[in-house]
């Protein structure tokens, strides 16, 4: 998928993946990794990004004598998935757009 | 790769950041390791899932090397202007210096104005003393002529004009009053006026 399309979709996928419940790094990867491709290192930057923001806080539970850090989405957070919605009607419309048949107008 | 030999190659790697930059990715990548772990993976398939060190390292310069702009595209901040009332724009300043004629000059006319106004109710005061103690005089003075009629005539006359020497003495403590009101209320004004400016 191109890079700049992806970028934008992997924000609002990692907030879908705390938006049920909070979860942890490696099951975020390994809960979008089915629809995009995402590594530990790319959602590093991402989780930061979206704290920085107030979309998602950050607290850590222990965990096998360990500490484990969860992520939990913020009212900002479930704001940006429902403006994700909205954004897709639009999406869809420039995608109809794009793949409209080319002799259409005669 | 171990887990010990991957978390020092990362310690070196990020060596060069705050403290407490390089703290999270340790503890980050270090979580990592131990959740695939935990899943069932090998620690050396673990350290091997997250990418060569080369590759991470290539991430974590983009990361620290993005703008702050880029990094957080989606978040539009919203810095209000400051309206800094303390400094004035230029062609004012320089109004005030080229019209200092004038508006001193102005200034000063409508402060003899006020001081006027002290003058007057001054001036007022020592009238209705001048009454007061003119009809007194008057009166003791009447008792020197030792004529009856006169007496009576001049005695009435001065306490007339001490009476109305009270009443004026009344409405002059009210009239300075409100001067005084007035003052109190044009000192705040141009206390704020400076301050606004």
């Amino acid at each position: 998928m191109d890079v700049q399309i992806k970028r934008g979709l992997l924000d609002v996928c990692v907030l879908a993946a705390i938006k049920c419940e909070d979860s942890y790094g490696y099951k975020i990867v390994k809960d979008i990794r089915p629809y995009l491709t995402i590594s530990e290192s790319t959602l590093y930057p991402i989780l930061r990004r979206l704290e920085a923001a107030d979309m998602l806080t950050v607290y850590s539970v222990e965990h096998n004598g360990r500490l484990r850090k969860y992520y939990r989405i913020t009212a900002k957070g479930r704001q940006r998935l429902m403006d994700f919605h909205e954004e897709w009607n639009e999406l869809e419309a420039i995608y109809r757009f794009v793949t409209r048949e080319e002799n259409n107008s005669d | 790769m171990t887990k010990a030999e991957f978390m020092e190659q990362l310690r070196k790697m990020t060596s060069s950041m705050p403290q407490q930059e390089a703290d999270r990715y340790t503890e980050y990548y270090s979580e990592m390791i131990d959740d695939a772990i935990e899943e069932g993976m090998s620690e050396q398939e673990a350290v091997a899932s997250l990418g060569t060190m080369d590759e991470i390292e290539t991430f974590i310069k983009e990361n620290s090397t993005m703008p702050s702009s880029q990094s957080f595209p989606r978040v539009t901040q919203y810095v209000p202007q400051k309206t800094d009332k303390k400094s004035l724009p230029v062609w004012a300043i320089v109004l005030i210096i080229i019209g200092f004629p004038i508006w001193f000059s102005i200034l000063c006319v409508l402060f003899s104005l006020y001081i006027t106004g002290w003058g007057v109710i001054i001036s007022l005061y020592a009238a209705a003393v001048s009454i007061g103690v003119s009809g007194l005089g008057v009166a003791i003075g009447s008792f020197f002529s030792g004529d009856f009629g006169l007496i009576m005539t001049l005695t009435g006359a001065g306490l007339i004009c001490i009476g109305l020497c009270v009443l004026a003495f009344t409405g002059l403590v009210q009239l300075s009053r409100l001067y005084g009101r007035f003052t109190v209320f044009l000192v705040k004004k141009c206390a704020a006026a400076i301050k606004g400016v």
